[in-house]
Formats: C-alpha cells, sequence, structure tokens
C-alpha cells in the first residue's frame, strides 16, 4: 500500500525535479527523510509500477511531428489491426475505447513526412481511414495530475 | 556535437534510480554534467521539455476509469470554452482539434479520469452544466483497455549511441 510518503514522492515531482548532482538528496530533505530511503522508495514505486519512469516529458511539436489518429476498426479485426498499429516505433498510445471509432492512437515521428507515411501505411495495412486529429490548441497548464485530495 | 535528439533519447527511458542519475546519462553521452545540467536547462526554456518529473501509471494509482469527452462547439466559442474546462481541475487534458466533416463535428476534447464509474461521469456532468447550451452535439468515449503506453521514443539515428 501507498503511505503519506510514497504519495508525496508521486505527487510533489512530477515537475521541478531536482536538476542537481544528488535530486534524490535534495528530495529526501524536502520530506524529512534520508537519501537512501527515497531511493528505496522509487525503486519499490517503479518496481511495483507505480511510475512509468522518471524524466522529460517531451513535447513532441518541437522535436517532430505528432497528431492523434482514430480508425473505426470492425470488431472481429481489433486484435490484428491493433497489432499493425503497435508494431510501429512511431506509436506511443494506442487506446481502445467504446466507440464506432474504437482504436485510437498517437503518432509520434521524426517529421510530416515520416508522419504522414505512418498514417498511410496504417490505412493501408488495415483497410480502414484514419481520422487525422492533430492538435490545434492546447487549453491545458500541465502542472502535473492531482492524485489525491 | 551532442544534439538535444542525443539527450532526449539518452533520458527517454527515464533516469536512473541512483544517487548520481544525471551523471550517469553524461557518462553515456560522454559530456559533462554540467553541461547536461545547462542543455536540460536551455530545453525547459525554449520548450523542447514541457517538464522534469516522474510519469504516475495512473491506471496503476486506481485511475482505472478514464473518458475522452468531445464537444461541438462553434468556431467563435471553442477558445473561451476551452479556457474554462482547461481549469478545471477534473480535466487533465484539454485540446482544440480540427472537424473531419461529416464524420467528426467534435473541435473540443477533454480527458476526464476517476476511480469510479460514478465519478467520471459526475465530473463529466459538471462539466455539461459548464458549457450549458453552447454545445451542439458532445460524446463521451470510455477506454476499454490500454493497447501500448510509452513514452515517446525517438528512432535512435545513430547505432554506436544505442
Amino acid at each position: 500500500m501507498l503511505d503519506d510518503i510514497d504519495q508525496q514522492l508521486l505527487q510533489s515531482y512530477q515537475r521541478d525535479f531536482p536538476l542537481t548532482e544528488n535530486p534524490f538528496q535534495e528530495i529526501g530533505a524536502a520530506l524529512g527523510i534520508e537519501e537512501e530511503e527515497v531511493i528505496h522508495r522509487y525503486q519499490r514505486l517503479q518496481e511495483e509500477g507505480f511510475i512509468s519512469r522518471i524524466g522529460p516529458l517531451v513535447n513532441h511539436a518541437k522535436v517532430g511531428a505528432s497528431t492523434l489518429v482514430a480508425i473505426a476498426a470492425p470488431p472481429d479485426t481489433i486484435e490484428t489491426n491493433a497489432e499493425i498499429i503497435n508494431s510501429y516505433v512511431e506509436i506511443n498510445h494506442n487506446y481502445l475505447r467504446e466507440h464506432h471509432y474504437n482504436l485510437w492512437f498517437v503518432v509520434t515521428a521524426k517529421d510530416e513526412a515520416r508522419m504522414h507515411t505512418v498514417i498511410s501505411e496504417i490505412e493501408s495495412r488495415t483497410g480502414c481511414n484514419a481520422l487525422v486529429l492533430p492538435m490545434v490548441k492546447s487549453f491545458y497548464i500541465d502542472l502535473g495530475f492531482k492524485l489525491w485530495q | 556535437m551532442t544534439t538535444d535528439r542525443d539527450i532526449i533519447t539518452a533520458m527517454q527511458e527515464g533516469l536512473p534510480v541512483c544517487p548520481e542519475p544525471y551523471a550517469a546519462i553524461a557518462e553515456q553521452l560522454n559530456i559533462d554534467e554540467q553541461e547536461l545540467h545547462t542543455r536540460i536547462e536551455q530545453m525547459l526554456e525554449s520548450g523542447t521539455i514541457r517538464r522534469v518529473g516522474l510519469v504516475p501509471n495512473h491506471y496503476r494509482i486506481g485511475y482505472r476509469y478514464n473518458a475522452m469527452t468531445v464537444w461541438a462547439l462553434d468556431d467563435q466559442k471553442v477558445d473561451t470554452i476551452g479556457e474554462l474546462l482547461g481549469k478545471q481541475p477534473s480535466v487533465s487534458h484539454c485540446y482544440k482539434r480540427p472537424t473531419q466533416l461529416p464524420s467528426w463535428p467534435f473541435n473540443l476534447f477533454a480527458m476526464v479520469h476517476g476511480r469510479s464509474l460514478n465519478e467520471v461521469n459526475e465530473k463529466i456532468e459538471a462539466l455539461r452544466l459548464l458549457i450549458g447550451d453552447n454545445c451542439r452535439q458532445s460524446e463521451v468515449l470510455f477506454s476499454e483497455k490500454i493497447l501500448k503506453k510509452t513514452g515517446l521514443r525517438l528512432k535512435n539515428r545513430n547505432p554506436k549511441n544505442a
């Protein structure tokens, strides 16, 4: 189970993770615990799957091209089509959603040309037309997700 | 010359959880740790990196329900409504996207997460009240299954860095 310290470790360092030689020591000092304990807890939280990773969140638009895409896969083809989509290294999210458009994925490529190639290949291999929905504007100020009230 | 792309590639699997995580990445890149700090700061300033931090696995923490709400709004209203939704604590992302008529009339997307179906539905009802009659049509797409979820993966152009 997650105790108060685990919750703080998960909640408070979604942004502004210390950019210093010994970041875990700094976190420990802030929370009043030893560096060793911070490291031990983060290792455990990572092993148990509570943390995907610790690192930079990249603005996809600035290092390449990125878009949300959806296809309406006939129910009996969902699995095969999901495998086709997931086989691309350019796909980093793929969700099955309850809708006529049921496969929703994000394509992130080194440039626009490669992004469109991936989308066209997926269209021809799945036989489905892609709904291509790039972000036009973001209204959200990303402060990290509030996990506990 | 170590490019921003090289640095992002070296860090995309995450920092190692050890006393000197940046030193380990710097060594891998064959640069000074101080240079690595400076370069990360520069990328934060330029917006190439949005933030440095831990990426929680929401699902594992108990947020089992996630809904993508989509709204069809008039072009003149979408920005105002977008700003309003973006400010709601219940909304984790809020984006304007193009429509694709006739199959896709929705131009505003807001993601809502919750620990129960009820919680998510209540949050969505609250959004519906805020938006009122500004919206012509809306839909809620619950996620049934995560089929793939990884961080950004840049292909390594230089195999010797792999």
